[in-house]
C-alpha cells in the first residue's frame, strides 16, 4: 500500500471517528410528538404551559412550560405540522414550541393581551390579535420573526383568512365593524360595517354603558364563498360577500350572539345567544335562521360530531345537544356541578370532543354518538382551551 | 323523581318540541331538588358561589385580568418607583453587641439562633461604637466558636477601633447567595399571601402573587410568580393596590392563585 492511500485511508478513519464523536457530542433532542395529529393540545392558563395528550392512549406525553405570568389563551399547530403557537395574554408575547420535540423554540413580542391567533393558509403568517392593544402582529414564520403591527383595530378577538390566503377579516368584539386585510400588505384595507347602529336615544342605557359587544370572527363558509359576523349588542349575523367586501344579507338572529360556528357539511350556522339563552340555525342556501332553540347559560361554544351539534353552556355544567338533521333538541350532557366549562376541539373523525374543563384541570372527552363522557384529570392548571391539527372546530373563547 | 333531571353521564332526552315547555322543564328540574332539599340548601348552593359565575357574560371570564391605570400626573405625585425583578445578591445582617479587647482590635460578641448557624469566617461586619453611631469601622469574622446554640464570634476591626469606646454594635454581612428577588419595599403581605405589582405595559399594574424565599435586609428572593426582567412597583405600591381593591372589588386577577412550581 502506498503512502497516499494509506493517507487517504487514515484521513476517512479519521473523518468517520470524527463524525461518529461529533454525533455523540450533540445528542438529537427527544421526539415527543411523532406525529402532529397524534396528539390534543391543551393550554393551561394558570400552570402556564401547553400539555400535549395522545388521543389513542389518553395519556399526557409532553408539557411546554413558557414562563411565570404567561398565562396563555390559544393554541394552535402551523398548518405544516411543524410549530405549536400561543399567546401569552399577561407577557404580552407569542410563544413558538417545536412540534416534535416540544421544546420552546422562540418568545416573540407582540402588543397587549395577545388571545387569539391564525395562521395564512399557506402557514407563513401567523396573525396574532392583540385586543387590549387593537392591533394584529404579524410574525413570518419562516424567520420566526415580528415583522409587522397591525393597528386600527377594536378589540380584536378572531382572525380568518380567505382560502386563497389574500385577504384576512378580523372581529372586532370593540366595535360593529369587521377588519378586512391585505395579507401581501399586511395593511387593514376596509371596515365592513355590519347592520346600522342605533342612536344613542335607542340604546337601553345600561347596554350603552356597559362593554360593546360587538364582532367575535367574520366566520367564512366551507366554499369561502361568504363570511357570515354575527354582531352581539345587534343581534344579527351579517353575510359578507368577500369578492366586494359588502354586506349582501342581514340575518336577525337572538340576543347578545356570541359568536358564529359553521357546521362540517357546509349546511347550517349556529350562534349561541346568551342574551335569551337560545340558539339561532342558519341555513346558509337560503340564508335564513332554520330554527331557534333553547339552550343554557353562558355559551362559549359550539362543536359538531356525529350529526349533531354541542353547545358548551359554560357556568351551567351542561353540554346541549341538537340534532343537525331534524334541527331539534335532543337531549343535554350533564358534565358536572358547580364547575367551568371552557372550550372544545373535535377529532378529525367527527367523533369525539375534547372539552377544557378548567375548575377540576381536566379534559372531557365526550363520545359524539353515545353522548357518554370521561374525563381526564390533571393536564395542567386551569385549562382553557383544546386544539387537534386539521380538526373543524378549533376555537377559542 | 322525574326523568328528565336525573343527572349522569348520558344526554337527558328531554322534550324540547315546544320552546315555553323545555323552559319549564328546564326551571322545574333546577328549583324541585331546592324546594325539596329545604332552606339550607338553598343557603349552601347561594353561598357555593354558583351564582356569582353565572352572573357574568362570556367576555368578563374571557377578558385579561383588570389592571390599574396610573397616569404620570399621580405617577410623579407618588414618585411612582419601578423596579427590575433580577438575580442579585441577597444579604441579611445580622446584628449583635460586641466587647472590643484591650488592644483596641479585637470585638467579641454573641449570636443566637436563629442566625448562629449563618456565621462564618471572613464575613464583613461593619462595627459601630455606642458612644458615636456615625463612626463606622470596618472588620471581618475572624473566628467563630459555637457554645451550645450560640456562637462566639471574634471580629477584628481594619483599624484601631475609636478611643475610650468598648462597646460595639456589630453588622455582621452574611451573603445568603445569589436569587431572582425584589426590593423588600415591592411586596404587600395580605394575610399569608405576598403581592407585588407588576407592570403590565407602562401605566397599566396588575397584582402579581409571589412566592418568597430567603428574606434579606434589601432584597427578597421570589422562588416563583415573577420572571427575571418583570418590572414591579417598589414605592407607590400602597396606592395602586388600593386603587386595585376599590375598582375591582378585590377579586383575584386571573392567573394568580397558582403558578407553576420549580
Amino acid at each position: 500500500m502506498s503512502r497516499s492511500t494509506l493517507f487517504i485511508a487514515a484521513c476517512t478513519l479519521a473523518a468517520i471517528v470524527g463524525g461518529a464523536a461529533a454525533t455523540v457530542a450533540l445528542p438529537a433532542a427527544e421526539v415527543k410528538v411523532a406525529d402532529p395529529t397524534s396528539v390534543v393540545m391543551i393550554v393551561n392558563r394558570d400552570s402556564n404551559d401547553i400539555s400535549f395528550m395522545d388521543i389513542k392512549t389518553k395519556k399526557i406525553v409532553g408539557r411546554t412550560f413558557l414562563g411565570n405570568n404567561v398565562n396563555p389563551h390559544m393554541v394552535m399547530m402551523s398548518p405544516d405540522g411543524r410549530y405549536v403557537v400561543t399567546g401569552g395574554t399577561r407577557a404580552n408575547k407569542a410563544y413558538i414550541i417545536d412540534a416534535r420535540t416540544l421544546e420552546l423554540v422562540k418568545i416573540i413580542p407582540t402588543d397587549i393581551a395577545p388571545e387569539h391567533l391564525a395562521f395564512s393558509p399557506d402557514g407563513r403568517w401567523y396573525y396574532q390579535g392583540n385586543p387590549e392593544g387593537d392591533s394584529i402582529s404579524v410574525i413570518d414564520m419562516l424567520s420566526l420573526t415580528k415583522i409587522k403591527t397591525i393597528p386600527g383595530l377594536k378589540e380584536p378577538l378572531n382572525v380568518t383568512f380567505l382560502p386563497d390566503g389574500s385577504k384576512a377579516y378580523v372581529g372586532n368584539y370593540g366595535a360593529h365593524w369587521v377588519g378586512v386585510i391585505d395579507v401581501r400588505r399586511h395593511e387593514l384595507l376596509k371596515k365592513i360595517q355590519i347592520a346600522g347602529v342605533p342612536g344613542v336615544a335607542k340604546l337601553d342605557p345600561d347596554r350603552y354603558l356597559a362593554e360593546l359587544h360587538g364582532i367575535n370572527i367574520a366566520a367564512p363558509t366551507n366554499d369561502g364563498k361568504y363570511l357570515y359576523a354575527a354582531d352581539g349588542d345587534l343581534g344579527v349575523v351579517g353575510v359578507i360577500d368577500p369578492r366586494e367586501d359588502k354586506v349582501v344579507k342581514v340575518i336577525r338572529v337572538g340576543p347578545d350572539p356570541w359568536r358564529i360556528y359553521m357546521s362540517h357539511d357546509g349546511k347550517y350556522a349556529i350562534t349561541p345567544n346568551n342574551g335569551d339563552e337560545t340558539i339561532s340555525i342558519i341555513d346558509l342556501n337560503s340564508q335564513k335562521v332554520a330554527a331557534t332553540l333553547e339552550a343554557g347559560p353562558n355559551m362559549t361554544g359550539v362543536n359538531f360530531a356525529a350529526g349533531k351539534a354541542f353547545v358548551i353552556s359554560s357556568t351551567s355544567g351542561f353540554v346541549y345537544v341538537y340534532n343537525m338533521q331534524t334541527l331539534k333538541p335532543a337531549g343535554r350532557i350533564k358534565i358536572g356541578t358547580n364547575i367551568q366549562l371552557e372550550t372544545a376541539t373535535t377529532d378529525t373523525a367527527d367523533q369525539k370532543i375534547y372539552l377544557a374543563e378548567s375548575t377540576t384541570h381536566s379534559v372531557v372527552i365526550i363520545d359524539a354518538k353515545t353522548e357518554t363522557f370521561e374525563k381526564v384529570g390533571n393536564v395542567g392548571l386551569f385549562p382553557w382551551g383544546t386544539h387537534i391539527m386539521d380538526s373543524k372546530d378549533n376555537y377559542c373563547h | 323523581m322525574d326523568k328528565s333531571c336525573i343527572v349522569n353521564s348520558k344526554s337527558e332526552t328531554l322534550d324540547w318540541t315546544s320552546n315555553s315547555r323545555s323552559r319549564i322543564s328546564n326551571l322545574q328540574c333546577r328549583i324541585r331538588p331546592i324546594l325539596n332539599s329545604g332552606v339550607i340548601l338553598l343557603i349552601l348552593i347561594a353561598s357555593s358561589g354558583y351564582f356569582r359565575v353565572s352572573a357574568q357574560d362570556v367576555r368578563s371570564h374571557t377578558r385579561p385580568a383588570p389592571s390599574t391605570a396610573v397616569d404620570e400626573k399621580q405617577a410623579l405625585d407618588l414618585t411612582l418607583t419601578l423596579s427590575q425583578a433580577s438575580v442579585r445578591p441577597v444579604q441579611s445582617w445580622v446584628r449583635t453587641a460586641g466587647k472590643i479587647d484591650k488592644a483596641g482590635k479585637i470585638l467579641t460578641g454573641y449570636v443566637y439562633p436563629p442566625d448562629a448557624n449563618l456565621i462564618k469566617t471572613g464575613q464583613r461586619v461593619r462595627a459601630f461604637p455606642l458612644e458615636s453611631k456615625s463612626s463606622m469601622y470596618q472588620a471581618r469574622v475572624t473566628r467563630f466558636v459555637p457554645q451550645g446554640s450560640r456562637v462566639m464570634v471574634d471580629v477584628t476591626l481594619a483599624s484601631l477601633g475609636r478611643e475610650g469606646s468598648s462597646n460595639y454594635i456589630m453588622e455582621i454581612v452574611v451573603d445568603r447567595g445569589e436569587f431572582l428577588s425584589v426590593p423588600n419595599e415591592a411586596i404587600i403581605e395580605e394575610g399569608d399571601k405576598r403581592v407585588v405589582y407588576l407592570q403590565h405595559h407602562p401605566g397599566m399594574y396588575v397584582p402579581q402573587e409571589v412566592h418568597t424565599g430567603v428574606q434579606g435586609e434589601l432584597y427578597t428572593q421570589v422562588l416563583h410568580g415573577l420572571n427575571e426582567g418583570d418590572q414591579i412597583v417598589t414605592f407607590g405600591s400602597f396606592f395602586i393596590d388600593s386603587e386595585y381593591k376599590l375598582k375591582s372589588g378585590a377579586q383575584p386577577a386571573a392567573g394568580n392563585d397558582h403558578q407553576h412550581h420549580h
